[in-house]
């Protein structure tokens, strides 16, 4: 009866380690996927629920009609700006598919990926505030779009490397 | 095992406070509004690998950055309530009757709009704020996680694991 218990303890502690590193990589698409999903979605559901996800994301974002996409005259969740970083987190976080073996390497230069990452939004951001650039609505998705994308590399990376980190490793 | 609960409420309560002033700020306000609430993630997980010199794994990282999104967001329903309740912010209703949007819809529709602002200035806006605001502040968490590395890793340094 013990070893059946100790057996099962045993097989259930390595499905829970074997599960370790595919719960890193579905957690960043999942959540950010998610996310795109929610500010996409205000012109296909009926009113009272696009007025539930204006006001769940009027904190954070401006949401200026004149700034936001719209579709059937229905204005999305979030400004171009944004949507481009939700759009970007996501796909970011497919693209580590294709980036494999750097993952680890993408992880320790974080802080300079991030820094690439924020200079392009944050230059059409404040060029703008002192009036040394228009920005139009392409560069404001593009360049939230570029964040996101850099964002939601970084973040898929982090947490492949650290299930690679706590992955059951041959004796 | 370290205590990870200071790191949270810092970076809640930071962005929390920041971002009710910041939406005051004409031009400036709400834009990049998204960033403070990846902020609030990276600012709880730079604090705490700051203090303990540690490097935390995005696991963990997440789960202080989800914590601290939420936390901010509730700091800033429950100050944008309070100041609402003390006229220091404009009342959303009288808003919504002032940019005539109430107006332009059926009153049928328009009544339902007045109901789900009313309700979205509750205890239900609060839930929303928080979820929306926990997954960003997740996401702002992982990527501290491997922004600010400071020294080992925490699972060297300690031997329990605790959020809080």
């Amino acid at each position: 009866m013990y070893s059946f218990k100790k057996r099962n303890i045993h097989r259930l502690h390595f499905i829970t380690m074997a599960l370790q590193p595919l719960r890193g990589s579905l957690l960043a698409p999942t959540v950010t996927g998610l996310l795109w999903l929610m500010v996409s979605l205000p012109p296909f559901v009926p009113p009272s629920i696009r007025m539930g996800l204006m006001a769940a994301f009027a904190p954070v974002c401006h949401q200026l009609p004149d700034r936001s996409f719209w579709i059937d005259g229905v204005q999305l969740a979030v400004c171009h700006r944004c949507y481009g970083i939700y759009a970007g987190l996501f796909l970011g976080t497919l693209l580590l598919t294709f980036i494999g073996t750097h993952a680890s390497r993408l992880y320790r230069k974080a802080r300079w990926l991030l820094i690439v990452g924020l200079l392009p939004p944050a230059l059409d951001w404040g060029l703008q505030l002192v009036h040394l650039w228009q920005n139009t609505p392409l560069s404001r998705v593009l360049t939230g779009l570029w964040f996101g994308l850099v964002a939601g590399l970084l973040l898929a990376a982090t947490l492949r490397h650290t299930s690679r980190a706590v992955s059951p490793q041959p004796a | 095992m370290q205590n990870k609960t200071p790191s949270i409420l810092l970076g809640g309560a930071v962005v929390g406070i920041a971002n009710v002033l910041l939406s005051r700020i004409p031009v400036v306000g709400g834009c990049l509004a998204c960033l403070l609430y990846i902020g609030a993630g990276m600012l709880t997980v730079w604090h705490y690998t700051n203090t303990y010199k540690i490097t935390l794994p995005g696991g963990p990282g997440a789960v202080m950055g989800l914590l601290s999104g939420i936390a901010a967001a509730l700091i800033n329903g429950l100050l944008s309530i309070l100041l609402i309740q003390i006229g220091v912010l404009p009342d959303p209703i009288a808003m919504l009757e002032a940019t005539g949007q109430l107006s332009t819809m059926p009153p049928e529709q328009a009544e339902m709009a007045v109901r789900i602002t009313r309700a979205l200035y509750g205890p239900l806006g609060l839930v929303i704020g928080a979820a929306i605001g926990g997954l960003l502040g997740l996401l702002g968490g992982v990527i501290g996680a491997a922004t600010f590395k400071q020294g080992p890793d925490e699972s060297e340094t300690s031997s329990e694991s605790s959020v809080i």
